[in-house]
This record gives structure tokens, sequence and C-alpha cells, in this order.
């Protein structure tokens, strides 16, 4: 009988330890879990973080002030790093973690321990966080660390690490040192050995919690100091002798009650031990807590908090007692923070609120409350959670989706997200569209309301397969693809992007390629239609080039011949620069020293006629006028001479002349000169040519002179000028029908000072025509007469104004 | 008022006194200086050598300027007039036989104020140098008179 109630109690007891057990190992694995949580989300946020900065000096620069904001030195957070592709690790804080301060991203894929470079190549693999260890640490101690893979434009980028110190991490559930006085705890990763406490606790029917981590789970073991049956074993002493006693004495009871007392008195003390050892460690948990712990009373004064919470909010625990959630929290108006108080004291679990610190901060708080008793009094426990940087990653992702969205909306180039649809053969039969952007409206001509719902069918009936099958393959193997292709519905060539962001789902970025496309087609068809025309002409070419070698033979010999004759023309081209270099002084010496003389002889034949022409009589006055007539002749011979040397050295300077206006201009002087002549002069309108004008003005006025001294005799005097064609040259001419000449002499006409009139007939000094035929020379004309003495002559010219040849 | 001096540069004995007959002939009564090469004309102008001692008041008003010059010619006188500070406001008029441009050009050129082609036909020689007188020492101001 007492066998029996002593195994029941017995069970009892380790019932009741087991829960106990299990209560506070639940209590312990929910912070450990919530710390750890804690540190993966700092990955999230470092991920966000590098994708922002996408320039890696930025990332660099910017590095240490975010790592800053993120690390709290709390629940063992040892270090934050970064791997980039390049350079060296960013790591936060400096201090303590010197020893990794130069490793780069190959170091670490490269590193010596073998599980941890088995660890970084499962991260990249399976692109997830990969937590290992524990293990000795780089940077000194033991600890843990959890390294997420990061990936940009779908390409491994590198690597973004927190590193955890297990004694810290522990520390915070009090289980530094391991062993605590009433519970014997160990962890371990799945079926490993313990990495912390006794390995044995996990063989002995420990109680048992599980931390799911990213790729694997950790096991915390615990069981009362001494195994289970000592735990229980004086309950059972204390059962045990109370039985043994009612069966066996009833006359030792007053004994037996006193020693019942003795032994109860005991139980007591123990279990008040035991409470009290189970108090101090849920005060060392709460006071420990990194969360904020504040008991409020039914009326929201607070009335007690832990440490945390005056880290937390900056007030000392004295000043915060009295104050109400309410003045602790941002309100705008007094209605709502009633509205908050009573949601507050009714317990009403989990809110979300802005709170204020005594130094006026802000931070975002996730508050629980729930209903309790304290010191038996009823009231309302809060935990407060800093949720800031949660808060702070959230409105990071929700900035760079609105980035990603404003980016897809205002890009040229057309975006589109699909779903796929299958048939029962699970082969891709037609896809609907989702999503699309402006620019594919305008690049298909189709409206986003007749595209969204609707599958591609339905909206294009006659689209080649070509596109299903395509992105079929996209959707179901995830690989994206790259190509060109023709829409015959919308009569447009495409460059198409496509990916599958989601399962069963493809999108794909299109431009519109038409013109390039066409483009290239009209260069292929004129390259082609060029080498034809090539081939064509090559062969012309070689014919043409036999011919050329041919010439060029001949041209050879025939420059051999020239360059005989050039050299002949130098000599000769010399010879005559000497000549005109000495005619030049030659005629310089004539104008000057010539006329001279001829001044003096008449000026002093006139002195003496004016000084003596007493002592002359009249035929001594005769002769001193012959000789001053001599005189006069000889100064118009020497100034004739002189006009047609220089009209030989003249630069010529060809324009083209209206010649009937220039006409018209010599012979009205002419007339104006010879005032009682009457001159009938016919000139033709419309002469133009291109020559010297100085030169071709004395040309006009010596043949103009020429006709009007000729024709003196004559009272019916006429002088033509007019053009005539010959042969398809332009031929001027000069009439008159005057004294004319003897064809006989037409040779010695234009030879200097030949004169075919005698000198009383028709006076002059036998240059004119001479100067006249030079100048003609000159423009490379052509000069004659033809006359019949008595009625007449003309004179002939032509004009070529290219300059002449030497 | 000084008297306006006349300085004929010239070489040919023939031309100074047919010159010195025109002005006469003309009634231009003003003294002329004549200098028979140009680096007399220089000593001259300058009082230098056989003219160092010369009354430096009496300047010349006008130079008659030949151009083919024995010793220093006539285009060099000129320009060494024109360099001068004394004298480079003094009017040079260029009388020469020569017909050719590029005398003419040269004498313009150089500063000269008139260029007087002297005519083989002596009434035509008259009447230039009288207009150059007239135009020269009766109308034409000149500055030591303003």
């Amino acid at each position: 009988m007492l066998g029996i109630l002593t195994g029941w109690y017995k069970e009892y007891l380790l019932a009741q330890r087991r829960v106990q057990a299990e209560n506070r190992l639940d209590l312990y694995g929910n912070i450990l879990k919530d710390t750890l949580d804690h540190h993966l989300a700092l990955l999230t946020a470092l991920e966000e973080f590098i994708a922002i900065h996408e320039d890696e000096n930025t990332l660099r620069s910017r590095f240490t002030v975010f790592a800053k904001g993120l690390y709290s030195g709390k629940g063992g957070l040892r270090a934050i790093q970064v791997f980039p592709p390049e350079g060296k690790v960013l790591v936060y804080p400096r201090d303590g973690n010197e020893a990794t301060l130069d490793r780069n991203l190959v170091d670490l894929i490269n590193d010596e321990r073998i599980e941890v470079q088995k660890d970084v190549q499962h991260a990249i693999e399976s692109r997830s966080t990969v937590i290992s260890g524990p293990y000795p640490l780089r940077q000194g101690g033991f600890g843990f660390v959890a390294r997420k893979p990061i990936y940009r434009d779908e390409n491994f980028w590198g690597l973004a690490v927190t590193v955890i110190d297990l004694e810290s991490f522990l520390g915070i559930v009090g289980l530094v040192p391991p062993g605590g006085k009433l519970l014997n705890i160990a962890l371990r990763t799945q079926q490993d050995p313990a990495f912390w406490g006794d390995n044995g606790v996990f063989e002995d029917h420990p109680v048992r919690y599980t931390i799911f981590l990213a790729d694997k789970s950790w096991e915390v073991a615990a069981m009362p100091v001494g195994g289970w049956f000592k735990s229980v074993q004086n309950g059972l002493i204390v059962f045990w002798v109370t039985g043994g006693l009612l069966v066996l004495m009833a006359a030792a009871l007053s004994f037996l009650l006193m020693q019942r007392q003795i032994q109860l008195s005991t139980l007591v003390k123990e279990r008040t031990a035991l409470l009290e050892e189970s108090q101090r460690e849920y005060q060392q948990l709460y006071d420990t807590n990194p969360d904020s712990y504040l008991v409020l009373d039914v009326h929201g004064s607070i009335v007690h908090i832990n440490p945390a919470a005056c880290n937390q909010y900056g007030y000392s625990e004295e000043e915060m007692h009295g104050l109400t959630i309410v003045d602790l929290t941002i309100r705008e108006a007094a209605t709502v923070a009633e509205t908050l108080l009573e949601q507050v004291l009714s317990g009403a679990g989990n809110l979300t609120e802005w709170q204020t610190r005594k130094d006026g901060s802000q931070f975002c708080a996730e508050i629980n409350a729930r209903r309790a008793l304290f010191k038996n009094q009823p009231c309302v426990f809060l935990t407060v959670r800093d949720i800031s940087e949660r808060k702070q990653a959230e409105k990071s992702l929700a900035e760079s989706e609105n980035r990603y969205k404003t980016l897809i909306a205002s890009m040229p180039a057309g975006f589109a997200v699909h779903e796929m649809i299958y048939d029962a053969m699970t082969k891709p039969k037609d896809y609907q569209f989702l999503e699309v952007n402006a620019a594919f409206e305008r690049l298909t001509g189709l409206k986003a309301e007749e595209l969204i719902g609707r599958t591609l069918k339905e909206v294009l009936p006659g689209t080649e397969s070509f596109w299903i099958e395509m992105f079929g393959k996209v959707a179901s193997t995830g690989r994206s693809a790259h190509f060109e292709n023709y829409s015959k519905e919308l009569g447009k060539h495409y460059d198409v992007v496509a990916y599958a962001p989601a399962e069963n789902q493809f999108a794909i970025i299109i431009s519109d390629i038409t013109d390039r496309v066409e483009e290239e087609k009209q260069r292929l068809e004129f390259q082609k239609s060029l080498e034809g025309r090539v081939l064509e002409q090559t062969e012309e070419l070689r014919v043409r080039v036999d011919e050329s070698e041919r010439l060029n033979r001949a041209m050879l010999n025939l420059l051999d011949d020239l360059n005989m004759s050039n050299q002949e023309l130098e000599i000769l081209s010399k010879r005559l620069t000497g000549a005109n270099k000495e005619l030049e002084a030659f005629s310089y010496s004539v104008s000057h020293d010539l006329r001279a003389p001829l001044r003096g002889i008449d000026g002093f034949s006139m002195a003496l006629e004016e000084d003596c022409s007493d002592s002359l009589d009249d035929k001594g006055k005769e002769y001193i006028a012959r000789i001053r007539r001599a005189t006069l002749q000889m100064g118009s011979l020497i100034d004739d001479l002189l006009r047609l040397s220089r009209v030989s050295r003249a630069e010529l300077q060809i324009l083209p002349l209206d010649l009937s206006a220039m006409a018209k201009e010599i012979a009205d002087q002419l007339k104006r000169d010879t005032p009682g002549r009457v001159v009938d002069v016919l000139i033709h309108d419309g002469l133009r040519g291109e020559a010297d004008p100085r030169l071709i003005h004395i040309v006009l006025e010596n043949l103009f002179g020429n006709a009007f001294k000729f024709s003196g005799l004559n009272k019916d005097a006429q002088v033509e000028f007019g053009r005539n064609t010959v042969d398809g040259e332009e031929v001027f001419l000069i009439c008159d029908n005057g004294d004319g000449f003897d064809m006989q002499y037409a040779d010695k006409l234009f030879a200097p000072f030949q004169r075919l009139h005698r000198a009383d007939e028709f006076e002059g000094t036998g240059i004119g025509l001479s100067i006249v035929k030079r100048i003609i020379d000159r423009h490379n004309g052509r000069l004659w007469a033809e006359s019949v003495k008595g009625e007449g002559a003309c004179f002939y010219f032509t004009l070529h104004s290219a300059e002449e040849g030497i | 008022m000084t008297e306006k001096v006349i300085l004929l540069v010239e070489d040919n004995p023939d031309d100074i006194d047919l010159t010195l007959r025109v002005f006469q002939k003309s009634r231009i009564a003003n003294r002329v200086v004549v200098v028979k090469d140009g680096a007399e004309a220089l000593d001259y102008l300058f009082c230098t050598g056989e003219y160092s001692g010369r009354n430096k008041v009496e300047g010349p008003s006008i130079v008659l300027l030949d151009l083919k010059l024995p010793k220093v010619d006539g285009f060099e006188v000129l320009r060494r007039i024109r360099k001068d500070q004394r004298t480079h406001m003094l009017p040079v008029v260029i009388l020469t036989s020569s017909r050719e441009q590029k005398d003419l050009v040269e004498g313009y050129e150089n500063g000269a104020n008139s260029y007087i082609v002297k005519p083989v036909d002596f009434r035509q020689f008259t009447a230039a140098i009288e207009q150059l007188g007239l135009y020269w020492l009766v109308l034409n101001e000149s500055l030591d008179e303003t």
C-alpha cells in the first residue's frame, strides 16, 4: 500500500518538476530565439543598404555610419561585416575585430577552416542565410557567424555577415557560466554533440526546446541538477517516513507529530529556497532582458520597471514612477490619449506607438499589454520593444520598391509581367497580362485596359506560337532569355529580354528595333547590288588600266622630249629676263636723259626768240620756229617709244569690259578735240570682251584716232565700230571711209616708225599701230587690216583673254 | 614776316637757268637758293658742312627737287626731309623728266607734296612753274604764318 502510494507520489513529483523545468526552458528559448532573430534581421538591413548604394565607394564611405546605427552591442553581437566583391571587408566596430580587418571575399571563400568554406559555399548556392558554428572566432572568443549572400542583377555580389559571441549571447538569459543551481542546460546543433553545457543532459530525458534557424535548428535541453530522481528524493523521503509511522505506531503519535512538524518545516524551507531561487532567476531574466518591462496600476501610472526600460526611456526608476504610458507616447490629441490609455488598461495586446525619451528623442515601439497581478494587485504588464530599426528597414524597403516602380513606369523600354497558362499536358498554351508600363503601351499600340486580365490569344489571336513557346521556356526553367523577333500582328521588330520573377510568371523588357532592322535589310540589299556593280566596274577598270598603261608609256616618251625643250626654254627665259632688264634701264634713261637736252634746245630757242627778237630777221625767226618744231617732234617720238616699251612690260589685268561704252567715250573726246570736224560715228551696242582695260583703251584710242585722222579729208566722214563672227570667232572691227592705204604695204603697217603717209599729208610718229599690235599680241589676239586706197580702211582684231606665255 | 626762300635742287645747268628764267618771267621775286646735288641740299637744309653758318631763320619755304642727282639721289633727300623733326612739314615738289609710274608712286609714298614732269615744250614748262609758284608761295598757307 505504502509502496504504491510512494510510487504514485514520485510520479506526481517528477511530473511537477518537469512542468517547472519546461516553463523555464520555454522562457529561455523564447528570449534566445528573439535575440537571434534580431541579429539576423540586421542582415536584411545590410542587404537593403548594399542594394541602395550601387557605387562601392559610396558604400564604403557610408558603411560605418549605417552599421553604427544597427549595432547595439547587446545580445552578444560582436561584429557587423560586409564582404564586397573587391577590396577589404567592411567591419563595424573595428575595436575588438582587428584580426579580421584585412580579410576579403576571396579569403573567406577559400577559408582554411573546411567547415567555414563549406558553409560559405552552401550560402552562395542556396542563396540564403547560413549560420556557422559555434567555433573559435578569428577575432578571439567562441561564437557563431550568420552569413547572407547578396545578389546584384542575379549575380552573386558578396556577403553580409553578423558575428555573435556565444557567452554574451547566452548571458542574456543567465546561462553563463553554464549549469545554474537548479537546471543543467545544454545546447547542440541538431544531433551534433553539445556545444554548450554537458552533453549528458541530452541522454537523461531532458525537457527540450527547439530554435529553428535559417537552415538548421538548435536544440536546447535542460534537466535538474543531479538528475530527475534527486530532485524529488527529499519529497519522497518525507512521504515515506510519514506513511511508515502511520502504519507502525499510533502510540508514538505525538513524537511522530513532532517529527512530522520538523519534516514539514524542512520541506517549507526547501520549498521557500526553491521559490526564492526561481524568483531570483526570474528577476535576473527580468533585469537583463533587452526589452523594456513596465508595470502599470489600474490608472495607467507606472509602478515598476526593469533596467532596460530605464535605458530605453532615459529616466531613472524613481522618475519613471508615477508617469503614465500616455506621458511616454507621442500623441496629437487628448482624446486619442484617452483611447490609448483605455486600450492599454484593457490589456489589448500588441500596439505600435511612437515613444519619446526623457531627452525628447523618439523611437518606434511595439507595445504588448497584458493584464496581470503585481504584488497581489491587478495591474497591466507592458513589454516595450524598440522597432525603429525594423521600421527603418521597412521604410527603406518601401522606398526601394517605390523607386523600382517609378523606374519601370518611366523607363523608355516596354515592361510587362505575365502569368503563363498551361494546357492539360502542362504545355504552355497562352499567357495573361498582369502588368504593363506606359512604354509597353506605346511600343505595342495596345492600351493597358485592353491588356490587363486578358490573355494574349484574346488580344492578338493571330500571334505566332513562337512567343508562347519562348516565354513558356523562361517561365518553366526560370532562365532568362534575350532575343530579337518580328511580330506579324503588331508589324514590328522587337528586342526582348525575358525573365521569371515568380513561378509560372515571366516579365519582359522590350524595345522597338524596327527601324534598325529595316535599315540593316536595306543596307544588305544595297551591299549586294553594290557588289554586282563593283564586279562590272572592275572589268571595265581593267580594260582602262591596260589602256592607260599604254598611254603612260607614250607619255613617258613625250616627257623625255619635253625635258629637252624645257632645258632650252629655260636658257631662253633667262636670256629674255636679262634683255627685259636692259630694256627697262634703257627706257628709264631715255625718259630722263633724252628729254632734258630737248627741253634745253626748246627753252633756249624760245629765250633767243624772246630776248633777241630785235636782232633777228624773219628768216632767223623761222629757223628758230623750225628748231622748236623738230624738238617737239623728237619729244613726241620719245614719249611714244616709252609708251611702247611700257605696253610690253605692263602686267595684264584681265576684266570683263563693255567695249561699246569705252568706244563711245573715246569718240566723244575725239569730237571735242577736233571741233571743226563732222564725223558720223556708229558704235554697235553690246560689244563686250575680256581684256586689260588700260591697254584696250590705248588700242581703241589709236584705232579711233587713226580713223578720225585719215578720214579728215572726207566731208562725210564715217567711222563704225562693230563685231562679226567669223568661223565661230568673235572679230571686232573699226572701219572708216577715209584715205585708206595700198594693200601692198599692209605688212609694213604695224612695224614701228613705219609710215604709209607723208608727214605733210597726215602727221604722226608711226608708233601708234605698233603699240596696238603689241597690245593685241599680249591678249593672244590677232590684228589685221583691209583697205582700198582712197576708199577707206578696216582694222580687225580678236581678243583671247588668257595671259600670254613667255 | 620773313622772306619765302625757294630751294632748287637741280644738277643740269640748262634746267637751272631755264627755271630761274621762268621765275623771273613769272615775276616770282622770292630768293632762290640753288644746290647742285643731294648732299649739298642736305647740308643746306640742316645747316651742316659749308652751310653750317647759315642763318637758321631763313629756312626754305619750298623745295623743288629733281630725282636724278649726283651723290645723294632725290628720293633719299626727300626721306631725310620727312624724317627730321625740323623739316618734316616742309613742302617738297618733285620736278623731274621721268614719266615712269614707279618714280611717281615712290615719290608720293615718301611724302612728296606734288610731282611735276618737266615737259619738253618750254611754253608748257613755263605754265607749270607759274602755277606751282602761285600755289605754293601765294595761295598755300604755310605753318610759320599761322
